[in-house]
């Protein structure tokens, strides 16, 4: 079976939602990519200064 | 009358009633308790062994909690989540015989109930699996009781085997095994619990007690079981055991602590997500019964659709899998010889920051060699060695180290030093002065065969002097002046510089108290000399100290031992250290002082064990989680304060008890490998909790989307039920998952605000994908493949009528779903594998953790094809559409690794 020809009769709305879904993909991507180069301020800390400002978590942690 | 409440009261009115017959015992003289239990002095007669133990029962705890193998099913069955899948199921039942449904039949309502049978057989399993291992693992911290019996003596025997009317030798360190009445008793200090869990610290004597209005508290001449011996020594007659003890009712009013526990610690695991995702839920079902229910009219399926998504959606699985990554880590810890004795210690070793240490036995090989015994001037001398032994020897509290080493000394010199020949049977015990640490020693008094009667002190070489009026060299008694004073602590302080522990020896002769000997008659003594001691340091404890550093934890010593053996054993292993601080300056510093030098020291000496707890309490105070190993009576306090109390098979009963984690093998080598197993564990539960709620976020949020999108619902009920179960199936084995040894190098802390950041992150890329899922299938798979002409759902309407048309809408829902339940299964197996680790090439998922998943999306693409799928309203998938899911799932993949990467950066870690 053609694989392409699925497409043939296939609904405008679908490429619409395919651009959408598309969009969506990229923004989100985007997004993380750029979060990535700007460290949270919630960050754990690495290694050495985590162990440096490590705090109690929670009251009852006992 | 709540069943809590009532239970509460019937507990006051049975602790009144043991209360009144307590009061009645300790009103009586010794003798007549004795008497009514059958007993003697030296203990009961076998006949009357059992007698009395099927009179007043055997000395177990038996709690009101079901305990069997019933009980187990039953709680396995009758939980909130089943309880959900059979309302489910009853409602399916009743809308498929009610309403002619094509889409419904009663296979549902079945399926549900199977769903069921599969959850609550999990759960059996598991709770049995639970339970045999804590079963195993107890033995590991069994306690000893010294009882004595008229035909076999004193031995030491199981607390289980006690029974009413045996006589129980406690001392220093013991837990007290039964509720007894003292006959005999010497300085005895208890740790008393009280009714409400705390303790008190109370002496108790053989005195008589008249008052008949006095709380069982209140009772001097009893102590009860589960009290912890303090200092001093007493011979008491056992009066209650088991249930019929004050700590056995009290036991049973808290009988579902345990099962408290369990579901505490994954509430805990799972806390700081469980708000967030109640509330996405509770949005969720609203948008989804508007949206749908105006869609379809259908308000009564939607509503049973909604319940079934909220079940589906939750995690109901997670204590369970929570339950098993602990169990795990349990088994897997007591082979590395370290014994977690609940699973929060599990959860608390991992996330230890500073351990705290003491010195024997850690740094130091727990091996005491006496090396000299010596007069006041240094000259090595047998009379200092006959003194100390016979002070070793008569006194009945706990025998330490330099004890048994004594002992063994004097045994091995017996025959070839005439001055010790006999010494075992020449002498009779009069009385002693038992040990406690704000004295530092202990005193003996001894009778020879000519009558002659000798007080012997031993202890702490600054309080022997603080007693001392005198001292003896070559025979000779003489004033012990200043300078004599000033000559020995040179010569102490010099043998302290060799690592050499120094313990005084005094006597006096024909002591004469009035009554009972008492402290107070330490008094006036003449100083014999010193016998000093090598506990050679440990040379693998500086490596061992490194590894526990390069994992993230400080290590601090903390000994009862003087700065100057301590410096010479810190140097010999090579602990760096800036000072040593001592028990002294710290009860000279202030509150901010003694937190600054808390932090920037790592050894501290001369120490008391309030000291010891003291510093502990100033570590926490400063944010830190703090560990103590220990295993005498002085680390008792340190262990009650510590996050993680950490003890040894061979420790004293009290430090046992107070222990979260047990060592069969007291080194620190095997503490930093169970403390690398429990941060594996939290690992894997931190893994399993992130994952899961961020698949069900994601599975959540295209849910609505596909109400608000899509004529038809993406998924039923049934499937939803049936998709979470396998995928947490699947779960389970991440108890037995690989981990990144880069996660286990640091202290591991609940994440909760990292937790729901996670949640949103990830689960996105699983709606984004599955909205992409939705449009191949809705406008290219469904149309091609589930009817007869290439169009859409909602313009079927259009092109056929009547039965066709209700028959061409089913196959197109039928197959949307079977095709959207086939990818949520791939993205959720693709993640699972993916985001397990913060790697991404050297992806070495374990064996049973890959299999699982496999078999999890394996089961799930079989489904389709089978009677049951067609059963559950699933269609078989066309090819193409697997060609679609390949390119989806590369994407997804590929959009998972950037983003993990990007987390990563973002946060600083993944997992």
């Amino acid at each position: 079976m053609n694989f392409f020809k699925l497409f043939e009769n296939v609904d405008p709305n679908f490429y619409i939602a395919i651009i959408a879904i598309g969009i969506i993909l990229a923004v989100y991507l985007i997004v993380s990519v750029l979060a990535a180069f700007k460290p949270s301020k919630t960050r754990y800390f690495s290694d050495k200064k985590y162990l440096e400002k490590v705090v109690r978590a929670d009251k009852d942690f006992k | 009358m709540s069943y809590n409440k009532r239970k509460s009261l019937e507990t006051i009115a049975k602790i009144e009633q043991l209360t009144k017959k307590l009061r009645d015992l300790s009103s009586h003289e010794p003798d007549w308790v004795l008497q009514k239990f059958h007993s003697t002095r030296r203990g009961l007669s076998e006949k009357y062994v059992e007698i009395n133990r099927s009179r007043y029962g055997e000395n177990v705890i038996n709690s009101d909690r079901k305990t069997g193998i019933l009980s187990k099913i039953i709680s396995s069955v009758f939980n909130g989540y089943n309880l959900i899948l059979v309302v489910l199921a009853i409602f399916s039942f009743v809308t498929d015989h009610n309403f002619k449904n094509a889409e419904n039949n009663s296979i549902t309502g079945i399926i549900i109930l199977a769903m069921v049978a599969i959850c609550s057989i999990m759960r059996f399993i598991q709770s049995m699996s639970v339970d045999s291992t804590k079963n195993k693992l107890s033995k590991f911290i069994e306690m000893y009781v010294d009882i004595e019996r008229r035909e076999s003596g004193r031995e030491e025997t199981l607390p289980e085997e006690i029974v009413a009317g045996d006589i129980i030798h406690l001392v220093a360190g013991d837990m007290v095994p039964a509720d007894v009445r003292i006959i005999r008793a010497k300085d005895f200090f208890v740790s008393q619990p009280t009714i409400a869990g705390e303790t008190i610290d109370v002496e108790k004597c053989v005195c008589f007690n008249p008052n008949k209005n006095t709380t069982a508290a209140e009772l001097k001449n009893i102590a009860f079981m589960g009290s912890t011996v303090l200092s001093g020594s007493a011979v008491a007659v056992a009066v209650a055991v088991g249930n019929d003890t004050i700590f056995g009712v009290a036991s049973n009013n808290n009988s579902d602590q345990e099962a408290k526990e369990e579901n505490e610690i994954a509430q805990s695991a799972t806390e700081p997500v469980t708000k967030i995702l109640l509330i996405i839920i509770a949005i969720m079902m609203l948008v989804v019964l508007i949206f749908n229910g105006c869609t379809t009219g259908d308000w009564q399926d939607t509503l049973l659709y909604i319940i079934a998504m909220a079940v589906g959606l939750t995690p109901q699985m997670l204590p369970l899998i929570v339950t098993t990554c602990f169990s795990r880590g349990t088994v897997a810890m007591s082979e590395k010889k370290c014994i977690a004795k609940t699973l929060t210690a599990i959860k608390n070793l991992s996330s230890m920051n500073t351990l705290c240490i003491d010195k024997t036995g850690t740094v130091t090989q727990n091996k005491v060699a006496l090396s000299y015994h010596l007069d006041i001037h240094g000259n090595e001398e047998i009379r200092v060695l006959k003194h100390g032994f016979l002070n070793s020897f008569y006194q009945t509290g706990l025998k330490n180290l330099t004890d048994i080493e004594i002992i063994n000394q004097v045994k091995e010199l017996e025959n070839s030093e005439p001055s010790l020949e006999g010494i075992f049977t020449k002498y009779t015990k009069q009385d002693e002065i038992p040990f406690d640490f704000t004295r530092r020693r202990m005193s003996v008094v001894v009778k020879d065969q000519e009558g002659k009667t000798q007080m012997i002190t031993k202890g702490a070489v600054e309080k022997i002097l603080e007693i001392s009026r005198f001292a003896e060299y070559e025979g000779r008694v003489e004033p012990l002046t200043d300078e004599l004073k000033q000559e020995i602590l040179s010569t102490v302080k010099e043998l302290n510089h060799k690592g050499l522990k120094v313990l005084a020896v005094a006597q006096k002769t024909n002591p004469s108290p009035i009554g009972e000997f008492c402290v107070d008659d330490e008094a006036e003594m003449v100083l014999l000399g010193y016998l000093a001691f090598l506990d050679s340091p440990r040379t693998s404890s500086q490596k061992e100290i490194a590894r526990l550093n390069d994992n993230g934890v400080t290590v601090k010593l903390l000994t009862g031992d003087s700065a100057s053996i301590t410096k010479y054993v810190c140097r010999q292993v090579g602990i760096n250290y800036k000072t040593v601080i001592t028990g002294e300056q710290i009860e000279n510093m202030t509150q901010q002082e003694l937190s600054k030098a808390c932090l920037e020291n790592n050894v501290f000496a001369n120490l008391t064990p309030l000291q010891k707890a003291k510093i502990i309490e100033c570590l926490q105070e400063n944010k830190k989680i703090v560990g103590y190993l220990g295993d005498g009576i002085n680390d008792s306090e340190a262990l009650k304060t510590a996050d993680v109390a950490v003890s040894t098979t061979n420790a004293v009963d009290t430090a046992k008890e107070n222990a979260d984690i047990i060592l069969t093998e007291k080194n620190l080598r095997v503490l930093a490998d169970g403390l690398l197993q429990a941060r594996k564990t939290f690992v894997n539960i931190t893994k399993y909790v992130k994952l899961t709620v961020s698949s069900n976020f994601g599975n959540m949020l295209s849910i609505m989307f596909a109400s608000i999108l899509l004529p038809f619902l993406p998924m039923t009920s049934v499937q939803l039920l049936i998709l979470n179960l396998v995928y947490e199936l699947s779960c389970t084995a991440i108890a037995w998952d690989n981990v990144d040894m880069d996660l286990i190098h640091v202290p591991r802390l609940p994440t909760s605000r990292i937790l729901t950041k996670f949640m949103v992150w990830i689960g996105l890329a699983s709606t984004i994908f599955d909205l992409l899922t939705f449009a191949l299938l809705y406008y290219v798979i469904c149309p091609n493949f589930a009817v007869s002409s290439p169009t859409t759902f909602l313009n079927l309407q259009n092109l056929f009528s009547g039965n066709t048309l209700e028959l061409m809408q089913m196959s197109y829902k039928q197959m949307f779903r079977a095709g959207w339940l086939v990818e949520s299964i791939w993205t959720q197996v693709v993640a699972l594998l993916i985001l397990r680790t913060p790697k991404t090439m050297k992806n070495s998922a374990s064996v049973p953790m890959f299999i699982m998943s496999l078999v999890a999306a394996a089961t799930i693409n079989i489904l389709v094809y089978t009677n049951l799928g067609s059963v559950v309203g699933l269609v078989a998938l066309p090819i193409p559409f697997y060609i679609f899911i390949i390119g989806i799932m590369l994407m997804y993949t590929v959009t998972i690794v950037i983003v993990k990467k990007a987390y990563i950066r973002h946060y600083g870690r993944l997992i």
